[in-house]
């Protein structure tokens, strides 16, 4: 692996954890934007994950309420019944 | 191999959405009021969340995330999104709900509580100040400022910290650097 492929990965690691932690100011998202087209298929989630780690770690659960509870699961049961009968599960852009 | 719960929600199954809500939605909910003080709010932003995870459910791979990785995950991206939108109205009023869950829901939360220990082990190999500068800014929500303050440690310091922990965290997740599209993108 190249030195100058090195540094890009380097940088776009740094990059994308500042995102994940502080957020990018405009600069720094157009230079992450340049990288990531230099780089196709990199897993861009990667420090969104590791972020979604720490705050699991120190997640305290407490009981969804049940009237909040049901609500939700009637709209993911409309959700379930597709988009044809007025559904969306699966079916909107990732 | 069997399916995962998200890969049947995909798949539409309405007991794996059950299964979800039952597993998840202490987590979500706790989540969701700790950045959203009003009730409505929290309600709002746990309905939100429910549906984007269902729409997501079908990006969920089970070889590079846990489910609650990746269900923490787009929760705290929903919930950052609507906390930049809403915090110059934020109040710090609270409400106390007494809710009785069921056994069954104790036991997935149980789990949940499993993934939140390993998240721990994971945390407690991090540097004690990379592990300060991550819990004060992504489980607290302070700044860079707010950090380098509370801290005394410089801002850029405080960056370098935030970088290498979620680096160093990213390594422990075992997660392959190049050459694979993945998860829920934007």
């Amino acid at each position: 692996m190249s030195n100058q492929w090195q540094n890009r990965e380097c940088r776009l690691m740094e990059l994308l954890a500042d995102r994940a932690v502080f957020g990018l100011e405009c600069g720094e998202e157009k230079q992450l934007r340049r990288l990531l087209q230099t780089i196709p298929g990199f897993d861009t989630e990667c420090m969104e994950r590791a972020a979604a780690t720490v705050l699991l770690a120190f997640a305290s659960v407490e009981p969804l309420p049940a009237d909040v509870r049901a609500r939700i699961r009637a709209t993911g049961m409309r959700h379930l019944r597709g988009p044809s009968q007025g559904g969306q599960l699966g079916a909107g852009p990732s | 191999m069997p399916l995962t719960m998200l890969q049947r929600v995909a798949n539409s199954d309405p007991a794996a959405v059950d299964e979800c809500l039952g597993k998840y939605g202490g987590l979500v909910w706790s989540l969701a009021r700790r950045l959203c003080p009003r009730h409505e709010d929290a309600e709002d932003a746990v309905q939100d969340i429910f549906v984007e995870i269902w729409r997501k459910a079908d990006k969920f791979d089970p070889q590079i995330a846990s489910e609650a990785t990746y269900i923490t995950m787009i929760a705290r991206r929903r919930l950052i999104d609507r906390y930049r939108r809403r915090r110059r109205d934020l109040d710090t009023a609270s409400l106390n709900e007494q809710v009785v869950a069921s056994e069954a829901e104790h036991e997935r939360q149980t789990e949940v509580s499993d993934e939140a220990a390993l998240a721990r082990q994971h945390m407690q190999q991090l540097r004690p100040e990379e592990r300060r500068v991550l819990e004060l800014s992504i489980n607290q929500g302070l700044s860079q400022r707010q950090i380098a303050e509370t801290t005394r440690l410089p801002l850029g310091t405080v960056k370098t910290h935030a970088r290498r922990g979620l680096i160093r965290l990213r390594e422990l997740l075992g997660v392959e650097s190049v050459g694979q599209v993945k998860g829920a993108d934007r």
